[in-house]
């Protein structure tokens, strides 16, 4: 165990047999976790795996039910967010809780303005303060701005600031990158490196193995509530982490097999709108192309602008026969499908049950004048939820009871269940587990093989290699590259898609391979 | 695509809980908003038989279901409005206002069918103009109908000064509001029609299911190739329409049409709607909840008419029995994990 190796420090965070119980569930199961001074120390496993119960007891939000937290050596006991930031921890979550029409000099310093000596708030110590600070962290943001003209990625690295205005010297940071583009992330690590330096120690929770490799020291993988193993990533790979997060080994995370790819099925040629330039674009019968581009290249509009839900010009064709209007109620007739990146927001309806969202689409193939032959829509319901293998108790199951991977399949059968000629999906497997995601991949292959023309819009890199046969590229609306399967690699792409420096583009693309090039056979 | 099926049992099976039908029976009855709403009602119409030898005559039954199938027909539209997310604050003006012109259309032209249409469609315009100007500028529906609320009271008294009274005298019109067929009344009749109608319409049909869809995730229904902006309109419009049958009955029972009738009434509409377990986040509703939920408030104030209570609590008592709605919409939500 690394702990011995490490033996000469005291952990600064030492969490031991730490039990969390809800009704019906055990969240937290006897754990131990600690933390070194200056590591940084990475969470892992699946949803529902307990990583985020623990983030919530390190901030005093979950009382405990059983277990002994220490920090640097001493006992303490955390029943309310106070306890946790009084002894100087920072936990930094996916919806931070700054105040946008606050200065970020205010943000940083909220509840602790320093003040004159006639007791008012003394302004001028304040932003020179937050430019200190800032500037430490080797951020150009003025301390002036409103905190909500930023973008997501400065906001975040606003909250970092306040951590460090209140000297924390544990921080945790809850899937930091979900909302940032790759340049934004290297900048976030540029700056978790110097918080390392100045001994914080930080948690960082990410489902991104690509990540974990580039910034953390050590491992912890949850799993069913349970730590599972801690360990140095040093000597660990990839394939080891899925491994102990899933609990079983995946085979085969891109179960790719070679379609019969016939005439084109989708074309689309001068598509102007939404930000996409005099885009062209064809997919065959059989063909899995996916569109690769980092955040703000358009690549998710690309799907909507296709689909008709976003207003457009430009001749779009499902099987030869031009698409008019640009409607999604055409599309669909026409044969097109479209999953969003937002599953929650566009895509399911959260008040309805497993088999009135999977219907949805098709539900009038169900009905004569609008009258639901009942047991034809279940008979259909019951079908795709097998042949997708949806884990569901029931077909009245409401829809949000079932984890996110299950949702998106139930999603993929709406569309299925009409017969469709191409699907789009967009990020589909956004938020979903690693067991899962191959699950999703499969069908995808599946469909291709039905000859079925299949367009995924993605923004990570791994995925778009894994599963097409064809890879495009996209930046700032229009198509910057097109590289075959056997053709395409990490550089490659990156270098089309990145408007960073070429170092840049290089740096991001050996972050990738890290863990992509473990996944081949 | 999994290529071998273990499980042949029919999924929908396992919907149900496990346990006998008995078990069953009594989670409906105490875990589900219908189920409580049920007990309570069924325990109020003990204690007042009771506590009043008139209560359970079938004469008084038949007075407290007459009263009770105005709002229940306004609800029933209701209901399905909030399903597809929105609401008409409107419907209380909307009575007085279709009252007192269909009582005018009927003294001048003393033919029951041409007022009728007048009425109906006067009210179903009034609901396609709160849709169009709700879904055309994007304004929520609430601040639509509360101004429409005004404008319909406004018009209701500019056409009138007073009560409008019946001078055409036709019987056929008397009958609607306090005739029988055999020895149910005419409005209850009309009330489990509608009821029956539209029970079918949100549960059968795809209609019932989009307009649910659409309430629950307009985006997502969209995507899914559903006229979300069509099928709220038919709301709207439905809604005005069945509250503009409340009014015909409502002046057929009073024989003549009145410019302050209704007042309130869209708060014991809305009300109703909402103790029944319909949610105002939309996408979710029952209407046997709602047809409950306005029992419950008829068999309250004929108990407090019956047991001598003064009559000013009743007002009091249907703002304490939405708020018991809400308290128990929020512990649904709570107990469901919901935010």
């Amino acid at each position: 165990m690394l702990k011995e190796q490490a033996s000469a420090s005291i952990p600064i965070l030492q969490a031991s047999g730490i039990s969390k119980f809800f009704p019906g569930v055990v969240a937290l199961d006897n754990v131990d976790f600690d933390l070194l001074p200056g590591e940084v120390h990475a969470l892992v496993g699946e949803n529902g795996a307990g990583k985020s119960t623990l983030i919530k007891v390190l901030a005093g939000l979950y009382p405990y039910d059983a277990g002994e937290l220490r920090v640097n050596g001493q006992a303490v006991r955390f029943n309310s967010p106070a306890d946790s930031i009084a002894q100087r921890i920072k936990v930094v979550y996916q919806e931070l809780d700054l105040v946008p029409n606050l200065s970020v000099g205010e943000n940083v310093f909220l509840g602790a303005y320093p003040k004159t000596r006639a007791g008012t708030v003394d302004w001028t110590a304040l932003y020179n303060k937050t430019h200190d600070l800032l500037e430490e962290l080797g951020l150009e943001i003025d301390p002036h701005t409103l905190v909500g003209d930023l973008r997501v990625a400065e906001q975040q690295l606003v909250e970092i600031g306040r951590a460090l205005s209140r000297n924390a010297r544990i921080i945790v940071m809850d899937e930091p990158t979900s909302a940032l583009s790759p340049s934004e992330v290297l900048k976030l690590f540029g700056v978790i490196r110097r918080l390392k330096e100045r001994g914080v120690s930080l948690v960082y929770v990410s489902h991104k193995l690509e990540e974990i490799y580039q910034i953390a020291d050590r491992v912890t993988v949850f799993r069913d509530g349970k730590r599972i193993a801690t360990q140095a990533l040093e000597g660990t790979t990839p394939r080891d982490l899925v491994t102990l997060m899933v609990g079983r080994e995946i085979k085969d995370l891109y179960p790719k097999t070679p379609s019969k790819i016939g005439e084109p099925i989708l074309q689309a040629t001068a598509l102007n709108g939404a930000g996409i330039v005099d885009l062209d674009l064809t997919v065959h019968a059989g063909e899995v192309v996916a569109v690769f581009g980092l955040m703000g290249a358009g690549v998710h509009t690309l799907g909507k602008l296709l689909f008709g839900a976003e207003s457009n010009s430009g001749q779009i064709s499902v099987a030869g026969k031009p698409l008019t209007p640009h409607s999604p109620q055409a599309a669909i007739k026409a044969g097109l499908g479209l999953l969003t990146e937002n599953r929650k927001e566009d895509g399911l309806v959260l008040p309805l049950s497993v088999q009135s969202n999977m219907t949805l689409a098709g539900l009038g193939k169900f009905a004569s004048f609008s009258w639901i032959h009942r047991a034809a829509e279940q008979k259909a319901a019951t079908r795709y939820v097998r042949e997708l293998a949806v884990k569901t108790p029931s077909l009245r199951q409401q829809i949000r009871l079932l984890s996110g991977g299950n949702q998106q399949k139930v999603l993929i059968g709406r569309w299925l269940l009409r017969n469709l000629q191409v699907l789009i999906l967009s990020e589909p497997t956004r938020g979903i587990d690693v067991g899962a995601k191959s699950e999703i991949y499969r069908i995808i292959d599946e469909m291709a093989h039905r000859g079925m023309g299949i367009l995924v819009l993605s923004t990570e890199l791994p995925e778009v290699l894994g599963i097409a046969d064809r890879i495009l590229v996209m930046r700032e609306g229009r198509i910057t590259g097109e590289f075959s399967r056997s053709e395409a690699n990490q550089e490659k792409l990156m270098a089309a898609a990145a408007v960073t420096s070429q170092e840049d583009a290089a740096g991001l693309a050996a972050m990738v391979r890290k863990v992509g090039d473990n996944w081949q056979p | 695509m999994q290529s071998k099926v273990k499980n042949e049992r029919p999924l929908a099976e396992e919907a149900a809980p496990s346990g006998t039908s008995l078990k069953r029976v009594g989670s409906w009855l105490f875990q589900t908003q219908e189920g409580i709403l049920l007990l309570i009602v069924l325990g109020l119409c003990v204690v007042l038989t009771y506590q009043s030898p008139v209560f359970l005559t079938s004469r008084n039954i038949g007075v407290l279901l007459s009263q009770i199938s105005m709002t229940a027909i306004a609800a029933v539209g209701m209901t399905t409005l909030i399903i597809v997310g929105e609401v008409d604050l409107s419907v209380g003006s909307l009575q007085a206002f279709i009252g007192v012109i269909t009582m005018q259309v009927l003294n001048q032209t003393t033919n029951l069918p041409v007022a009728l249409v007048v009425g109906l469609a006067l009210g179903a315009l009034v609901g396609l103009v709160n849709g169009l100007l709700t879904l055309g500028l994007g304004i929520s529906s609430f601040i639509v109908t509360l101004g429409m609320l005004g404008v319909l009271r406004g018009l209701s008294y500019a056409s009138t000064s007073a009560a409008v009274q019946n001078t055409a005298n036709l019987p056929s019109f008397s009958t609607i509001g306090n005739g029988f067929i055999g020895f149910i009344p005419w409005p209850v009749a009309i009330m489990a029609f509608i009821f029956l109608i539209f029970y079918l319409l949100l549960n059968r049909t795809t209609l019932g299911r989009y307009i649910y869809a659409t309430g629950g995730n307009r985006t997502a229904a969209r995507l899914a190739g559903l006229q979300v902006n069509k099928l709220k309109l038919l709301c709207f419009v439905l809604a005005s329409t069945l509250a503009s049958l409340s009014a015909i009955i409502l002046i057929s029972r009073l024989n003549s049409g009145q410019n302050n009738a209704g007042f309130g009434f869209e708060l014991q509409v809305v009300g109703a709607v909402l103790l029944g377990g319909t949610s105002l986040q939309g996408g979710r509703g029952s209407l046997i909840g709602t047809l409950l939920a306005v029992l419950l408030l008829g068999v309250l104030n004929n108990g407090i008419v019956l047991l001598n209570i003064n009559s000013s609590w009743q007002t009091a008592m249907n703002g304490l029995v939405i708020l018991f709605a809400i308290f128990l919409d929020a512990r649904r939500r709570r107990k469901a994990g919901e935010a």
